[in-house]
């Protein structure tokens, strides 16, 4: 989910589209369901999708498109509740009735199930339940999720899952409807975390370890019908399943059918021509490159187009380690040239100039800028605090990027940028595939290097205590985050600080405190809050721009034609 | 003949690049922000990819640097990767063919097992793997690996596997040669193994070698051209016809000049050079001869 | 200028080790007692059973070129094996996650096999394409039977079936192409061949030059521009339609 590189996505060409400031809503879809009363149910929806999903697995999947597929099949203890007139989205319960007790100073978090929410079977979905999928986080064959029951829950240390019989003490179920966590420090915003997909029922009998995704037993809308791994994933309703039960999603449609391996552009193309196949689809990854032009003159495709504001933040981290001259990083704060290499990224739709780490809508934005705030950067003060670092300049930097056209694109426009200031640059193109693992390896250190962040969930403790905690980088050598290597003494103590706080207003204010204090070190340079564009087929109705995944949110899909 | 032309046509295009972008203006990596759109995707104004007076082929989409002074670059950087890439591998290959050849015994085993090895393996996916591990090994602390760098790696890559080819060739004519009588005079004479593989073989060998080498040029280049297309090649944003390619394919269908360009030169340099070495054969190698 | 009486022990020479049995014994290869045809004695078998003897020449040819193609594998192999180590990739790092903890990442590397010596991986490797493994400490294993390639760190499915689920596509485009090149490489070839010099085989080697010199991303793309793009005529593929090996073909 996060660091996810959809960025990559918008290719240059791709966003082609002038779309006024307007259009960026999804008002289509959204202002024709909103009525009330058109929803039309059944028919059966096509979800086009390049690749296989991660997992389906809820304990497994750590990306946007496999957190928002999972919310259609299980159900977590709380949710976002995002309705179709697009307004702001908010934490409900969604298996608990409500968003949680706290108590002990926020560490020990206490939720009561629903009543009547039942698996595809028929059983009934159990506090135990919720406790052995929780379990399931700590095996060594559920890999690739979340690391937060693992970095939040007390007393874990040399647990290795529940495969074995054993379970976990910090996870206590007096009865078949009550869940606590008891936690390692405090968590003021522990609700959102279990707004996570993992944070769900596992029913143990019908467990089968690595293999689950395919084997999910559901206790959402939907069921899996069928699933061949990279080729095709097909939903069907749970009936089970009551809308009574459910505050946050529908089950309008009779079908979703997830065909995967089909070229990107091939699933533009077909949802811009719109013929009678793609009428009925969705794609799954944001619009790539190819024609996009034409999409900009055809005022039909509007309503067809959505734009998901997601809370995620592209950057540049600036390495403290090797450019050591703060005059030298402040210029290259001012001479980035923010318009070109937006460009690159596929220009206005890639997302708004940033000035700041924490995006508008994450809690805790703060709006500043201690920088130039002109996009085109200002070469002349740049030029002017490079004569002040002096001798001290590193005039030679490597950049890494990703090996993509887009990202060796952007990091051209870098080059060129930091040329007009005396700084060659090495461009470092890493393959794609593996770049935040070579990245996040404390070994692999560049001078410069693209980073992009969509937190888990949008709190200001899921992007600055993760990013900037300097403390982190001996502890997590492997899989360090404070890529700028931002080792400052007071922002460790304000995170550790913050951290301690159970009034989460009071957190926030000083999160947005933190964002500027980290800004006056010049150790990353804000570039965009990013968004994603997607095309949707003529007769999707219901959908959501999702900014908490940055995902097409399905929960209210339906179909004109169903 | 007319493939002799082309191919110093070409060869002079890459050896007086600068002089020939001079007259434009635009160097391979000046970017010309005033021709590109910022707010959709740096997509060049006006029609076939931006082709004006000013950018006689057009600017390169995102990036904005002038397509004709990349391309002429890029030439030189095919051409310099395609021919020293193909004099390595043809000494490398020249050397481990005449001792594997004369030598005989365990030692042309070992070295025709190790030429079997080289051959079988998946070359492609050989670099792809291996480009990574040489860049880190060879980056320094600062400024990572430089571009001229990645392209004596590039060098290394692609010879490391064409060699074989070249070895192979030579082993089998040296083994045929060395039976000769004028190999056994001079064996008898009292010559040592350097005279007769160097003074009385070698000069024998040279057609066959000349043959391979001419048709390694253009082998080497289109192998250039497919690892940069894999983006494992030319590290951007130095010019290259395969990186050109690469990142042309992702606008062919909004831009297709910008992909027709230098795909069509690449087309014509190779079909050039493959001509030329074809010819290089007809008039070194009677066998072959054609007309 | 040839004078064939002196090169013979020179000819002989160089093609005694590929040809004569060592003298040194019977190699276990060497013992075929089915056939009937193995000679009991040294001299009744240079005397007597000539056709015998190339046959069995022959079978021992065949067997050594077998053992040194298996070695050649294996040695690809074991470079591939040990190339992908030396990658600045780490899969147990990519299934960790981010914030992944020394202890988290220590206990996913046991759980893939990554924490022991090479030797030892490549060696369970090897034996497990024979002998089948069962990977994950689940209540239910994944079970990969022979001929098992391990299972995808990705998706947690045998390698095998994976391979096999592409093969079919593989199959059919290889298939496909190699009708197309065989027919038009080998018919051009021939006629080429037969009239030379005319214009027919002119074209012909103009041709199969051309399909050389095309780099074949370039020619997907035109191609795919003009058929699927401008006449419509084809649907939008899943894949890059590759026809460039009828065009090369054509050379032989």
């Amino acid at each position: 989910m996060m660091r996810r590189t959809r960025a990559a996505a918008l290719l240059a060409t791709a966003t082609a589209l002038v779309f006024s400031a307007t259009a960026c809503s999804s008002s289509g879809s959204g202002g024709s369901s909103s009525g009330g009363g058109s929803v039309v149910k059944g028919g059966t929806l096509t979800y086009l999708a390049p690749s296989d999903f991660d997992y389906t697995d809820p304990q497994r999947t750590y990306t946007t498109e496999g957190q928002s597929m999972d919310e259609e099949l299980v159900r977590s203890l709380t949710g976002w509740q995002e309705p179709v007139d697009g307004s702001a989205p908010k934490l409900v319960g969604d298996l608990a009735t409500n968003t949680g007790v706290a108590s002990d100073g926020d560490t020990v978090w206490t939720f009561t199930l629903r009543p009547g929410i039942k698996y595809q079977d028929g059983t009934a979905v159990t506090s135990y339940d919720v406790k052995y999928g929780v379990e399931r986080f700590f095996s060594s064959d559920i890999t690739g999720g979340p690391g937060y029951a693992q970095e939040f829950l007390a007393d874990t240390t040399g647990y290795t899952g529940p495969f074995q019989g054993k379970s976990l003490s910090s996870i206590v179920t007096p009865n078949a409807s009550t869940i606590s966590f008891h936690l390692n420090q405090p968590v003021a915003d522990f609700n959102e975390t279990t707004a996570m997909v993992g944070w769900s029922a596992v029913p143990k009998a019908h467990d089968t370890g690595a293999n689950y995704s395919t084997g999910l037993w559901a206790d959402g809308p939907y069921q899996i019908q069928s699933y061949q791994r990279g080729k095709e994933l097909i939903l069907v309703k749970n009936k089970y399943w009551s809308q009574a039960t459910d505050p946050i999603r529908n089950q309008n449609v009779d079908e979703i059918d997830v065909k995967m391996g089909m070229d990107r552009s091939a699933i533009d193309q077909e949802l811009e021509a719109d013929g009678t196949s793609a009428q009925d689809s969705i794609q799954e990854w944001p619009l790539a490159g190819s024609d996009l032009t034409q999409i900009a003159n055809d005022p039909a495709l509007k309503s067809r187009y959505h734009v998901i504001k997601s809370p995620g933040i592209s950057y540049l981290a600036q390495n403290m380690n090797t450019i050591k001259s703060l005059p030298e990083r402040e210029a290259i704060e001012d001479a980035i040239n923010k318009e070109t290499a937006r460009g690159a990224f596929g220009g206005q739709a890639y997302g708004d100039y940033a000035t700041t780490m924490l995006a508008p809508g994450v809690d805790g934005h703060k709006d500043f800028s201690l920088y130039t705030s002109n996009p085109q950067g200002d070469i002349a003060a740049a030029k002017a605090l490079m004569a002040q670092a002096g001798p001290a300049a590193v005039k030679t930097l490597s950049l890494a990027v990703e090996n993509t056209t887009t990202q060796t694109n952007f990091a051209d426009t870098v080059k060129a940028s930091l040329a007009q200031i005396g700084i060659t640059v090495n461009v470092v193109p890493v393959d794609q595939a593996n770049y935040f693992a070579i990245l996040d390896n404390t070994k692999n250190q560049y001078d410069l290097t693209w980073m992009d962040w969509i937190p888990d969930w949008p709190n200001a403790s899921t992007v600055l205590p993760i990013l900037f905690n300097g403390a982190q980088i001996k502890q997590l050598p492997q899989s360090n985050q404070d890529i700028s290597y931002l080792n400052d003494p007071a922002v460790n103590a304000q995170i550790a600080n913050i951290a301690k706080m159970t009034d989460i207003n009071a957190a926030n204010t000083a999160y947005g405190n933190l964002d500027e204090q980290i800004l006056k070190d010049a150790s990353v340079v804000p570039l965009f809050y990013m968004n994603f564009s997607e095309l949707s087929g003529g007769n999707v109705q219901g959908l959501t721009p999702d900014p908490i995944n940055a995902e097409l949110n399905l929960a209210h899909v339906w179909l004109k034609n169903g | 003949m007319v493939s002799l032309v082309i191919t110093v046509l070409f060869i002079l295009i890459a050896v007086f690049a600068p002089v020939l972008t001079s007259f434009s203006g635009w160097g391979p990596v000046s970017p010309d922000n005033s021709a590109i759109n910022p707010n959709i995707g740096n997509f060049p104004y006006g029609s076939f990819g931006g082709i004006s007076l000013k950018h006689l082929l057009g600017v390169e989409p995102g990036t904005g640097f002038d397509l004709y002074a990349r391309i002429v670059y890029g030439m030189r950087t095919s051409l310099i990767v395609g021919f020293v890439s193909a004099v390595v591998s043809t000494v490398v290959g020249v050397v481990v063919g005449l001792a594997a050849g004369y030598f005989g015994g365990w030692i042309d085993n070992l070295l025709c097992r190790i030429m079997d090895i080289v051959l079988g393996f998946p070359q492609l996916l050989f670099i792809i793997a291996l480009s990574p591990v040489l860049s880190s090994a060879l980056s320094t602390a600062h400024g990572g690996t430089s571009e001229n760098l990645r392209l004596v790696i590039l060098v290394i890559n692609i010879s490391a596997f064409a060699w074989a080819y070249t070895a192979r060739l030579v082993r089998g004519q040296t083994l045929s040669l060395r039976e000769r009588e004028f190999v056994d005079a001079s064996r008898i004479m009292g010559a040592g193994p350097g005279h007769i593989l160097f003074k009385q073989l070698l000069p024998n060998l040279w057609a066959p070698i000349m043959i391979s080498f001419a048709l390694a040029v253009p082998t080497n280049i289109t192998t250039e051209a497919a690892l940069s297309y894999l983006g494992v090649g030319v590290v951007p944003p130095n010019p290259d016809l395969g990186s050109l390619l690469n990142a042309a394919s992702e606008y062919f269908l909004t831009d297709p000049t910008y992909l027709f360009i230098p795909g069509i030169l690449l087309l014509i340099l190779v079909l050039a050079l493959n001509l030329l070495g074809d010819g290089v054969r007809d008039a070194l190698d009677p066998r072959s001869n054609r007309s | 200028m040839r004078l064939p009486e002196p090169r013979q022990p020179h000819r002989h020479r160089l093609n005694r080790p590929r040809w004569e049995p060592r003298p040194a014994g019977p190699s276990p290869t060497y013992v075929i007692p089915s056939t009937g045809h193995y000679p009991p004695a040294h001299s009744e078998r240079e005397a007597d059973q000539a056709p015998a003897r190339t046959e069995h020449h022959m079978f021992r040819y065949l067997i050594r070129r077998l053992l040194s193609a298996a070695v050649i594998i294996l040695v690809i192999s074991a470079i591939t094996f040990l190339i992908f180590f030396a990658l600045p990739s780490n899969p147990a790092l990519l299934a960790c996650g981010k914030t992944c903890s020394a202890a988290r990442l220590a206990q996913i590397k046991a759980g893939m096999g990554l924490d022991q010596s090479l030797a030892t991986q490549y060696w369970e490797f090897l034996k497990g394409f024979f002998a089948g493994r069962t990977f994950g400490d689940a209540s239910v294993k994944i079970q990969c039977n022979f001929p098992c390639l391990g299972i995808s760190f990705k998706d947690d499915t045998p390698v095998f079936s994976t391979l096999m689920g592409r093969f079919p596509a593989d199959l059919s485009l290889a298939l496909g192409s190699a009708v197309i090149f065989l027919v038009v490489g080998v018919g051009l070839g021939v006629v080429a061949a037969v009239k030379k010099g005319s214009w027919i085989d002119k074209l012909a080697v103009t041709g199969a030059l051309v399909g050389v010199s095309l780099q074949i991303y370039f020619v997907g793309l035109l191609l795919m521009y003009v058929f699927v793009d401008k006449w419509q005529i084809l649907p939008t593929p899943g894949y890059v339609p590759i026809t460039r090996t009828s065009a090369s073909g054509s050379r032989g």
